[in-house]
C-alpha cells in the first residue's frame, strides 16, 4: 500500500469518526435525558397474582392456536421481561405469531414476609397453581412448561415430582444440574467460609445487590468496558435501544425468599443433592428420572453464569424416552434474548415445539 | 479497509483483550481459597454490623415516636392487599354494571392448528 492511497483513508475515516463524536454528542444527551425504553409491552392480562407470584397470559395474535398451552417459568432471580424486551424482539411475540398460547410466570421481590417462602413453597404450591390456571383457561389437560435458568430448575422439579400427565413436554435453557461443577460459584460458595445463615438472619431476604455483585464479579470489569462500548456506538440507534432494554433488565435483580436461597446454597450448591437424587421437597423425593414428558435442554456454548459442565449431564439423567440436548452459540444471556436469539434459539424452539403441541 | 485507517478497530480490539485478560486474571485471583475466606468473612462482618446499626436505629425511632421501616413495610405491605381487593371489586362491578361498555374479551382462537409439514416450514 503506497502513502499516496493511504492518507485518503485517513482522512475519510478521520471524517467519520469526527461526525460520529458529533452525533455521541446529540444522542448522548438526548440519551441521559430520556426515559428508558417500554419493555413488556405484548398485551396481555395478569390471571394469577399472590406476593412474589404473578401469572400472565398472553393475548392471542393468530385466529388457531396450537392444542397445548406453553408456560414459561422465569429465573427467581430476574423479571420475566427479558422474554419481552421490545416490539420485534420478544420472544413472546415470536411465540404468539407461530400460534402458541403463551403463559408467563413472573417474580415480584419478595416481600419481608416472605422470607419463609422455600421450595415447598415454589414447587408444591406456586407453579401447580399455574398449571391449575393455564388448564382452566385453555380447557387442556396437558402444558408445555419452559423453564430458564433457576426457572429451569423449579421447572424440572416441578415435573420430576408432578409427572402424572400434566407436562407433557418439558424445555429446559441452560438449566444448572450438576452444582458441584459451577466453577467460580463453588469456590466462592464453600461450606467452610460461607455463612449463609449469618446473611438471612440479617437480611431475611437476600438482598438483590449481593446477587448482583455477585454475577458481576463473574466479570469484573465487564460492566465499565460495557459503558465505554455505549459511549463508542452512542451515534448508533439500534445498538443503544438494544443496550438499554439489556441494561434495564440487569439492573433489575431480584432479591431472593430467604428460605429459598438457604435451600439453594445448602441443598443444590452445598449438597448438590439434585444431581445426587437425595432432594427432598414435601417429604418427597425429587428425581429426574421419573419425568417421562418430551424433554429439551439448551445450553449455550458461553455461558459464564450456568456453565456447561453444570448442565450437560442433565439430558442423561432425565427419564423422557424423547429427548434431546442441544448446544447453541451464545452466552447465558444472548441465548434467550437478542439477535442470537432470534437467530438461533426462537426457531429452534418452535421447529422442536411444534409437532408437539398440535 | 487499509490498515493505516484501522485505528480506531484497533483500538476496539485493544479494548476487547484488555477486559478479556484483566477478567480472566481477576476472576483467577478470586478463585483461591484464601480471597474466598477474606470475602465472606468480610460478608458476614458487614452484615452483623449493619444488623446492629438496624437494630440501634430502631430503638431511636421508638425512643421519638416514630415509624420504623418495618412499620413501613407492614403498611406497603397492607396497602397492597387492599389495592388487590379494589382491583378485584373493580373487575366485578364492570362485569355486573356495563358489560358491553366494557372492553369485550376477544375472540378464544381456535386450538387446533396444526404445525407446518417440512417442506413448507418457515
Amino acid at each position: 500500500m503506497s502513502e499516496a492511497t493511504a492518507a485518503p483513508d485517513v482522512v475519510a475515516r478521520l471524517q467519520a469518526e469526527i461526525q460520529r463524536a458529533q452525533a455521541r454528542n446529540i444522542k448522548g444527551w438526548n440519551y441521559l435525558v430520556s426515559a428508558g425504553p417500554q419493555r413488556g409491552v405484548t398485551p396481555k392480562d395478569v390471571v394469577l397474582n399472590r406476593g412474589t407470584l404473578s401469572l400472565y397470559h398472553y393475548r392471542a395474535q393468530v385466529s388457531e392456536v396450537y392444542r397445548t398451552p406453553v408456560l414459561f417459568v422465569m429465573a427467581t432471580t430476574n423479571r420475566a421481561f427479558i422474554f419481552d424486551l421490545a416490539p420485534g424482539q420478544s420472544f413472546v411475540e415470536f411465540l404468539l405469531q407461530r400460534g402458541y398460547d403463551v403463559y408467563v410466570i413472573d417474580w415480584n421481590p419478595p416481600r419481608e414476609d416472605e422470607k419463609r417462602l422455600g421450595f415447598e413453597d415454589y414447587i408444591l404450591d406456586f407453579i401447580p397453581a399455574c398449571v391449575a390456571e393455564v388448564q382452566a383457561r385453555s380447557g387442556e389437560d396437558q402444558v408445555s412448561v419452559v423453564g430458564y435458568c433457576m426457572g429451569g430448575v423449579l421447572a424440572l422439579m416441578y415435573a420430576a415430582l408432578h409427572g402424572e400427565g400434566q407436562v407433557r413436554n418439558l424445555t429446559c435453557f441452560t438449566t444448572p444440574f450438576n452444582w458441584s461443577n459451577f466453577g467460580l460459584f463453588n469456590r466462592w460458595a464453600d461450606p467452610r467460609h460461607f455463612d449463609v445463615d449469618t446473611i438471612l438472619d440479617t437480611f431475611g431476604n437476600m438482598p438483590a445487590d449481593l446477587i448482583s455483585a455477585s454475577f458481576d464479579m463473574l466479570r469484573p470489569v465487564s460492566k465499565a468496558v460495557s459503558q465505554v462500548q455505549l459511549w463508542d456506538n452512542m451515534w448508533n440507534d439500534e445498538f443503544v435501544k438494544s443496550y438499554r432494554a439489556f441494561d434495564r433488565w440487569g439492573a433489575e435483580t431480584l432479591p431472593l425468599a430467604g428460605e429459598y436461597f438457604r435451600q439453594t446454597v445448602k441443598e443444590l450448591m452445598f449438597g448438590n443433592k439434585l444431581y445426587t437424587g437425595e432432594l427432598e421437597i414435601g417429604g418427597r423425593r425429587v428425581d429426574v428420572g421419573a419425568i417421562t414428558a418430551s424433554f429439551l435442554h439448551v445450553v449455550a456454548e458461553h455461558d459464564h453464569i450456568v456453565p456447561i459442565e453444570a448442565s450437560r449431564e442433565l439430558v442423561e439423567r432425565v427419564g423422557s424416552a424423547d429427548k434431546e440436548q442441544i448446544v447453541l452459540k451464545g452466552g447465558h444471556v444472548s441465548l434467550i434474548a437478542g439477535p442470537n436469539a432470534v437467530r438461533r434459539l426462537w426457531p429452534r424452539l418452535d421447529a422442536w415445539l411444534a409437532p408437539r403441541s398440535a | 479497509m487499509t490498515q493505516s485507517a484501522d485505528f480506531v478497530e484497533l483500538w476496539r480490539e485493544a479494548l476487547q483483550k484488555w477486559e478479556r485478560q484483566t477478567n480472566e486474571a481477576l476472576t483467577a485471583a478470586s478463585a483461591d481459597e484464601n480471597v474466598s475466606r477474606v470475602m465472606n468473612q468480610s460478608m458476614a462482618a458487614i452484615a452483623r454490623l449493619q444488623a446492629k446499626q438496624g437494630e440501634a436505629i430502631e430503638r431511636e425511632l421508638i425512643r421519638y415516636n416514630l415509624p420504623s421501616r418495618a412499620d413501613f413495610r407492614e403498611l406497603a405491605a397492607r396497602l397492597e392487599g387492599i389495592e388487590a381487593q379494589l382491583g378485584e371489586i373493580r373487575d366485578l362491578l364492570r362485569g355486573a354494571v356495563a358489560p358491553t361498555e366494557a372492553s369485550p374479551a376477544p375472540p378464544k382462537p381456535a386450538r387446533t392448528r396444526k404445525p407446518p409439514q417440512p417442506d413448507s416450514a418457515g
